[in-house]
């Protein structure tokens, strides 16, 4: 079953839509309301698997960040030859990602909205052996290893918590536990993203949305792009009362709105449209 | 003295860095809980980086160039190991880091 979604505005053509990309492990169905949020504000809301996720979890140890950055492009690719205006958003890996196809299509992207954006793992979560991680992963640990998933999952608030970790046990809409190698990819991914020539080629409009209390990611990995890039229309929020999954934590409803203002204060495009 | 203590160092660790290798293949990544998994990859990567830290150290105290290459190259081989290889060829380079670890004991101690 695939967990790919498209949100369209079937009553009227629109001409802007937005490319979102989920996390590490993760899948679509973590951005889905997200999706259908930005949906009823007008636009076209796209959301894929990325390599290695979702029904081919296997792969998830042989992908590549290439093959992240390849799908990224492409996607990008076929929305730009379609709509006026196309917006960037993801979370986590997802964040990384958005900026790195700002990095290669800096006329292109119409803004971006960077939710956790993970370049480094130095969360208050990861455990004591964090500092081996460099000697696990360039050596032959990393096929062995797997960090598992574990308390606090990335949300503050207990009660959503407790229904995603029974989510996540019973279907298939994201992985109990990260692969070293998928970790690996990711911090090569990061070392390219974060490349301060490549950084700086960033022009498009960008929102920061990142947790004071991320406990996979400090705000560090938001701070380096921000100031890495050259938008002059920039802007980071820093959230108090969220760990990791902005999207589903205690100040959800902020974020949904602020992404919101965000798009409709940047779109030349007027539309409002419900899905 | 040094050159012993180090030397004997070097071995101890090694037996544990290999044995730990082998029976965690044989044993622990596949049937164990992942928390246990975890902290077993944790203490692996510190025997890893002793074994790596040891083999420089001896090197100062081995006598000829070539043996000094040799001890250098026990020492890297590790990371070596890690960049080439790949999901499909772990299994293979697995027994040649046990191997090469195994070896890098047995010649330290001749």
């Amino acid at each position: 079953m695939s967990l790919d979604f498209e949100l369209l505005n079937e009553d009227r053509t629109t001409s802007r839509a937005v490319l979102l990309f989920h996390g590490m492990t993760g899948s679509p169905y973590e951005m889905k309301k997200y999706g259908q949020f930005l949906c009823s504000l007008g636009y076209d809301v796209y959301c894929d698997c990325l390599p290695g996720h979702g029904d081919k979890v296997e792969e998830i140890y042989t992908v590549t960040y290439q093959d992240w950055l390849n799908h990224a492009y492409k996607r990008f690719e076929e929305l730009k030859s379609k709509y006026d205006e196309v917006y960037l958003s993801g979370l986590c890996l997802g964040a990384v990602l958005a900026v790195a196809v700002a990095e290669k299509y800096p006329d292109d992207v119409s803004g971006i909205v960077a939710l956790s954006t993970t370049l480094f793992l130095d969360g208050w979560r990861l455990p004591w052996y964090k500092i081996f991680i460099p000697i696990g992963l360039s050596s032959i640990i990393r096929f062995y290893y797997t960090y598992p998933e574990c308390e606090p999952h990335g949300i503050k608030n207990e009660r959503t918590r407790a229904v995603v970790k029974k989510l996540l046990e019973k279907s298939d809409v994201g992985m109990m536990d990260f692969p070293m190698t998928c970790i690996f990819e990711l911090l090569k991914l990061s070392r390219q993203v974060r490349n301060k020539k490549r950084l700086s080629k960033v022009t498009a409009p960008i929102l920061f949305i990142h947790s004071k209390e991320d406990d996979l990611t400090s705000t560090k990995s938001a701070k380096v792009v921000y100031e890495g890039i050259s938008s002059t229309d920039k802007n980071m929020i820093i959230l108090y009362d969220s760990y990791h999954m902005v999207l589903y934590d205690n100040e959800k409803e902020f974020v949904f709105n602020t992404v919101g203002e965000f798009f409709n204060s940047h779109s030349k495009v007027k539309e409002c449209v419900p899905c | 003295m040094l050159m012993t203590i180090f030397k004997y160092l070097f071995v101890i660790n090694a037996i544990i860095f290999g044995s730990m290798i082998v029976y965690g293949k044989c044993f622990v990544f596949r049937k164990k809980k992942p928390q246990f998994v975890s902290d077993y990859c944790a203490t692996l990567a510190v025997f890893l980086g002793l074994y790596s830290i040891l083999s420089i150290i001896l090197v100062w105290f081995l006598p000829s160039t070539a043996s000094k290459l040799l001890m250098l190259a026990f020492g890297i081989s590790p990371f070596l190991i890690g960049a080439l290889a790949t999901y499909h060829t772990e299994k293979y380079f697995t027994a040649i880091q046990v191997i090469l670890i195994a070896a890098s004991a047995g010649y330290v101690l001749l």
